[in-house]
């Protein structure tokens, strides 16, 4: 019966190393791997300039006129940022050389290239729903991340981003008024991270219906034409009704610019 | 014949279309006052604001001055079309300047339409104006269709100034004096506004001896009063909101007449309802943030706000916006009541939270329970393991048991 024990008991120590050696990948936060062998293959493809999914982009397509986008590395078309946005987080990964030459080369308009740190790796990109414009201070972005991913970096920060089993997650994004840049990158827990996602939130000022900064007549002009129909501009607190409480809105803003 | 006559009035036709402002050649819309030419002191008296040209005109803003020393600004109320009081609607008797703003929700203004009466009142003989300024706009779906302005110029003569508020005769009557007074109880201060239509008023005069005696209720501040009347006080009814006027004419047996006004202002409606809002929640306390709130009120207009944070009342203001800077972390509910002149309201409520700090990372259960399952299969399979060692150890204890037996 001893000998039974013993057994079992050494059955049950191979089983459970097993297990855990089974359990090692890139997808675990406890462990690191930084073997560059188990990057998935996307990473030869995925870059900052490319589209990932074309489908993904079809419903970026959509956004203008639907005020909700869906981005997966193709950042949303939209008027000229007036207030800068905040510097982006470097990317370990991304990016490509700028080329030599006798001129100088135009300021650039995204990300800057950074080299990576010696033994960085790629994973694949996160993907990063959100309205183009809103009236709220507030907006919860979301999206799905890779199976690697351990963690979603918004603005380069993981602050209030919630992760879900599901492989999706979100994050209740503070807005300023005008546009809001925003950059969503994934990493692991190594040296592995996405490329840097970036869309832009339009917040507006509430009141401002034909959206020139500042709420005066020719809003309140254009707000009594949408009264009990609907446009998007005049839904100041986005029931999908204009009524009173949008009217009380615009007052409350009045003479108010940015 | 001679050329020179011709080519003297084309150079003339030349030189006057030069000189011509421009707004006359333009085909939008003008908006002008128009009232009396001649009043005379302690006269009230209103100025009609009127469109021409006017092409589907949903929201107008008239903004103008008008001599301070000699006119007092009294009031405006919406006129046609236009009933509902634009935000930024003031006038400032000092300088001599006033803004009125309104818009309609329904039918818009075409041709020419009465937009506005003022109401003024004769302080000083004079030569007075109104005058409508050219930033002033006359918009259709957000496009301006002002093309020029006009003014009123009005000849303020000397005269008896009548009393502004309702006179209190002495009740033994002094003979030979003739004294008239017009009063209501219901709504005693012509100046306030009250939120009852039914008018309830009363008047004394002594001093001559009375024939007849008529009276009138409208918005017109100077009558007729065209019902005759053998008591000393009638009741009635206000119809709308607004400012009212009561009138008694007074025909006394030596044929002379006497005629005295009382004004009346009725405010019956709540405010429009009132959504507060802040600029930010969900940050950290001490961040810049302000509570905006405004309502309008089409007939009197809205006098203040109370507001209330979690059911304790904080200030009440005038102002629209109010500073959530120095509040300390927490959630709190906001209730804001919009007060008319007439003591209506309307209340909205929202909610705010500061933070102590920025938000943490948050995960969900699931997602911990994902990242540990190695962890709990092993300590699973230990627990299985241990069980059954513990079974078979006492398995083999009772059978080493039944051998000794």
């Amino acid at each position: 019966m001893k000998r039974g024990v013993r057994y079992i008991f050494v059955a049950g120590a191979i089983f459970s190393i097993g297990a855990v050696a089974h359990a090692q990948t890139p997808s675990s936060p406890n462990f690191q791997n930084s073997d560059s062998a188990t990057v998935p293959a996307v990473f030869s493809a995925a870059s900052s300039n490319f589209k990932v999914d074309a489908s993904i982009e079809a419903l970026v397509g959509n956004a203008v006129s639907a005020n909700f986008g869906i981005i997966s590395g193709v950042p949303l078309t939209g008027p000229t940022p007036v207030v800068p946005p905040p510097p982006p987080p470097p990317p370990p990964g991304g990016g490509g050389g700028g080329g030599g030459g006798g001129t100088p080369p135009p300021a650039p308009t995204t990300t800057p290239p950074v080299v990576p740190p010696p033994g960085a790796y790629k994973i694949p990109n996160p993907t990063l729903e959100y309205r183009q414009y809103t009236f709220k201070s507030i907006q919860t972005i979301k999206g799905t991340r890779p199976k690697e991913a351990t963690k979603i970096e918004v603005n380069g920060s993981t602050n209030g981003v919630t992760l879900f089993d599901s492989l999706q997650w979100k994050r209740d994004l503070p807005l300023f008024l005008g546009l809001n840049t925003i950059y969503v990158q994934a990493k692991d827990d190594g040296k592995g991270a996405s490329d840097v996602i970036t869309g832009t939130i339009e917040r507006i000022l509430i009141g401002d219906v034909n959206r020139s900064r500042l709420v005066d007549d020719i809003d309140l002009s254009l707000f009594t034409r949408a009264w009990k129909t609907y446009t998007f501009f005049a839904d100041f607190n986005e029931d999908g009704v204009i009524d009173d409480a949008d009217l009380s809105l615009l007052a409350s803003h009045w003479n108010a610019s940015y | 014949m001679s050329l020179r006559p011709f080519l003297k009035a084309i150079v003339a036709l030349i030189v006057t279309g030069l000189l011509l402002p421009v707004s006359v050649f333009a085909a939008g819309a003008t908006a002008t006052p128009t009232g009396p030419k001649t009043v005379t002191v302690g006269q009230t008296f209103r100025v009609t604001l009127t469109l021409s040209n006017a092409k589907d005109v949903d929201t107008i803003r008239m903004n103008g001055s008008f001599t301070q020393d000699l006119l007092e600004y009294k009031g405006s109320a919406p006129a046609g079309v236009f009933q509902n009081i634009s935000p930024g609607t003031f006038f400032d008797q000092a300088k001599g300047i006033f803004s009125f703003g309104a818009f309609t929700l329904s039918s818009h203004a075409n041709g020419s339409a009465a937009i506005a009466v003022l109401t003024f009142r004769a302080k000083k003989a004079g030569d007075a104006y109104v005058q409508l300024t050219t930033n002033s706009r006359i918009l259709s779906a957000g496009e301006d269709q002002l093309a020029g302005t006009g003014r009123l110029n009005i000849k303020v003569e000397e005269g008896t100034p009548k009393p502004e508020q309702p006179q209190v005769i002495s009740p033994i009557a002094t003979p030979g004096k003739l004294e008239i007074s017009l009063q209501s109880s219901s709504h005693p201060d012509p100046n306030l506004w009250y939120a009852n239509r039914n008018v309830a008023v009363e008047w004394v005069v002594q001093g001559k001896e009375v024939d007849k005696i008529y009276v009138g209720f409208d918005q017109a501040p100077e009558g007729p009063a065209e019902t005759q009347k053998d008591s000393s006080n009638t009741f009635f009814i206000a119809t709308e909101d607004g400012v009212w006027y009561a009138h008694l004419k007074v025909v006394f047996k030596d044929r002379s007449i006497e005629t005295v006004d009382l004004r009346v202002q009725i405010d019956t409606q709540a405010p429009h309802a009132i959504v507060p809002i802040a600029d930010q929640t969900n940050i950290i306390a001490g961040n810049p943030n302000v509570l905006r709130f405004a309502t309008l009120d089409d007939a009197s207009g809205i006098d203040h706000y109370d507001i209330y944070f979690n059911n304790i009342l904080v200030t009440s203001t005038r102002a629209i916006a109010y500073s959530l800077a120095s509040l300390a972390a927490g959630t709190y509910d906001i209730r804001v009541v919009a007060f008319d002149r007439a003591g209506n309201t309307a209340t909205g409520n929202t909610s705010v939270t500061l933070l102590s700090s920025e938000a943490p990372i948050t995960s969900n259960t699931l997602y911990w329970l994902q990242d540990m399952w190695p962890y709990l299969l092993l300590a699973a399979l230990l627990l299985v393991m241990g069980l059954l060692a513990w079974w078979f150890w006492i398995v083999g204890k009772r059978r080493k048991g039944k051998r000794k037996k």
